[in-house]
């Protein structure tokens, strides 16, 4: 991993901007090597993509995958500007239907809790960093609606829910329908 | 009797590296495609390279022979001539 590192210095002594391919496992010593070689901090930010690892397991569709998913990242690091998403090592935006799956897992307890009250909250779309979703309210367990929280905090309770698994979630907006 | 003992802990004793100006586009460049000889480095370069390719670079496939050691002078002296580079695999 190091001698990667190494490498890519070399060559951009010689004028060549280089990116370098590397499994995430190894974050902490790439940040050591960083140090050690007097790179600048934001070295590492600007000029690895990071794989999930283990990669030497893995067909070569699932690679070719790994790569395809992160090309555009590739191409702004070589470029020298760094892809929305990828800043401060963290792993590159989920693909969006992977990112909605993953939005209604970490929302899964909170929707669960209010079917039972008589609400069902499903998650649409995720666009540009706005996660939308609807929530349908039904026949509630109680006659003032207070059983269920207002719209716009549900929102900032889903936001808070999704967030820690999609840092790209910028937003989330709830449309409310009565059925 | 004395003894010597050695501070295992490194440091930095060279200035900070220069890194290369970044160029405006990939058209047109010449984008060196350095291989570490870690498993499957290969299939994930390869498709890198395929892919910048369809943006207009021109690939130039190298490798060390490796991993664990840095890359020889003569191949960092061979990728020089490019405008751009990749490289891994670091896993």
């Amino acid at each position: 991993m190091s001698c990667c590192m190494r490498d890519a210095v070399a060559l951009e002594a010689r004028g060549v901007p280089t990116v370098i391919l590397v499994n995430d496992v190894f974050k902490a010593i790439a940040h050591a090597t960083q140090a050690l070689l007097g790179l600048p901090d934001d070295y590492v930010e600007n000029n690895i993509v990071w794989l999930p690892h283990p990669t030497s397991n893995k067909t070569k569709d699932v690679l070719d995958a790994l790569v395809d998913d992160r090309i555009d990242e590739i191409r702004a690091k070589l470029l020298g500007r760094v892809a929305a998403g990828s800043a401060n090592g963290r792993a590159p935006a989920a693909k969006p239907e992977e990112a909605l799956v993953a939005a209604r897992t970490a929302i899964a307890g909170l929707a669960a809790s209010l079917q039972v009250d008589g609400a069902h909250l499903e998650l649409d779309a995720l666009d540009d960093g706005v996660l939308r979703g609807t929530i349908r309210i039904g026949e509630l367990t109680c006659e003032d609606g207070s059983c269920i929280m207002p719209t716009p905090q549900l929102a900032r309770m889903v936001e808070a829910l999704v967030k820690p698994v999609l840092p790209q979630v910028q937003a989330v907006e709830l449309t409310e329908s009565k059925t | 009797m004395s003894f010597s003992v050695h501070d295992p802990r490194g440091g930095r004793t060279a200035s900070a590296p220069l890194l290369a100006k970044r160029p405006r586009t990939l058209a047109n460049l010449r984008i060196a495609v350095l291989d570490n000889g870690k498993e499957q480095a290969d299939v994930l370069l390869a498709r890198a390279a395929h892919l910048l390719k369809e943006d207009g670079a021109q690939p130039q496939f190298d490798h060390k022979p490796s991993f664990s050691r840095i890359a020889p002078a003569e191949v960092i002296e061979r990728l020089a001539n490019c405008d751009i580079a990749i490289t891994g695999l670091g896993g």
